[in-house]
């Protein structure tokens, strides 16, 4: 049977359909069978973040209509055989698909994977409850400003009406430059644990790497960052249970030994 | 000892900080009020004419105006009673 995660955030741009993509990824690499829904009918991206834009042939769409059963719909990923994509659709809107839907299509796939990711759409309304509906895990994805801060909170509180509690909720922290929290202007990880009440489950650092990785349409984790993948790992391995520090995730972020020593002496940037 | 002033670097506050701080508040706001007293739905029921009441003089005599121009009505929400007051000011 299944675990069933969503990824939602609240906020847009945050990075939710990148972090659905890396991790799907990652647990694909790490031996399971996953499959990635993207639920954000309308502006769906995590075709193209999966660069799989041109395989797609039925959307979650056709699922709800009956045109083609959910298995029927799935893209098969071209580097990670294990890794399976229920595309959305472009010219569809939220509102034609409904969480009892959702449920039912998640409920198809629960015997045939292992991890089944749902990409939420950003929102409280139709799309974010479609997404969450069959959901038994939230990851909800911030990065480290005010605005994307406030937006998971009241996230937090929407889902625990739905049911969610500081067990099945835990946080992703995007876009972290340690650079910035050294230097004391940005939030830190335990800020933003302690004002939002859950456990952070990876701590993702601002990579250029992401863009490039993006453009080429193959996850960072499959062409780019060493340092990326190895916390996307992180946070895998701790989604299936493992105890691994955040201070894990920190250390990939801070250069170090003698290249580091000479960038730093010269302040010389990479990229 | 003013001359030395001059070359004193004041502590800037990191943005982190200001940051934190203002998150706090917000987030603050958001929770929810500690309920100190539960009134028993009945004696609500009983005594919603004179509640009414007593916010029509209150706001009367805040705001200085005549008593019909204040309308007071109760909603509930949740299990909450949210006491609506629409006030038309001349």
């Amino acid at each position: 049977m299944a675990k069933v995660i969503v990824v939602t955030s609240g906020k847009g741009g945050v990075g939710k359909t990148t972090i659905t993509a890396n991790l799907g990824c990652t647990l694909a690499k790490l031996g399971e069978k996953v499959c990635l829904i993207d639920a954000d009918i309308g502006l769906k991206n995590l075709d193209v973040v999966l660069g799989l834009e041109n395989r797609v042939v039925y959307t979650l769409l056709d699922v709800v209509n009956g045109k083609v059963s959910a298995q029927e719909a799935l893209v098969r990923h071209k580097q990670m055989r294990n890794l399976y994509l229920l595309a959305a659709s472009q010219v569809a809107t939220k509102e034609m698909v409904s969480p009892e839907d959702m449920k039912t299509i998640v409920k198809s796939l629960y015997p045939v994977f292992d991890y089944i990711l749902v990409d939420s759409p950003a929102g409280i309304e139709r799309g974010f409850r479609n997404a969450v509906a069959a959901a038994e895990l939230a990851l909800i994805v911030t990065t480290p400003e005010l605005p994307a801060i406030s937006d998971a909170d009241r996230v937090v509180g929407l889902l625990e009406n739905f049911g969610f509690n500081d067990k099945s909720m835990k946080v992703i922290l995007n876009r972290f430059k340690i650079k910035m929290v050294k230097a004391g202007e940005m939030l830190t990880q335990q800020d933003v644990e302690s004002t939002l009440a859950l456990e952070i489950v990876g701590v993702v650092p601002d990579s250029e790497e992401v863009i490039i990785a993006t453009n080429k349409g193959l996850p960072v984790v499959l062409n780019g960052d060493m340092s990326v993948s190895k916390v996307f790992e992180n946070i895998a391995r701790r989604l299936k249970g493992e105890t691994l520090p955040l201070d894990e995730d920190i250390s990939q972020m801070t250069e170090k030994g003698f290249v580091a020593f000479f960038k730093n002496l010269f302040g010389r940037k990479r990229g | 000892m003013w001359f030395f002033g001059l070359f004193k670097r004041r502590r800037r506050e990191k943005s982190r900080e200001t940051a934190y701080k203002r998150l706090e508040t917000i987030l603050e706001r958001r929770r929810p009020v500690a309920v100190t007293e539960i009134i028993p739905k009945n004696e609500f029921e009983e005594n919603s004419e004179k509640i009414k009441e007593r916010i029509v003089d209150w706001v009367s005599d805040t705001f200085k105006v005549q008593k019909d121009r204040v309308k007071v009505e109760f909603e509930e929400h949740n299990g909450y009673i949210v006491i609506i007051t629409n006030v038309l000011f001349e």
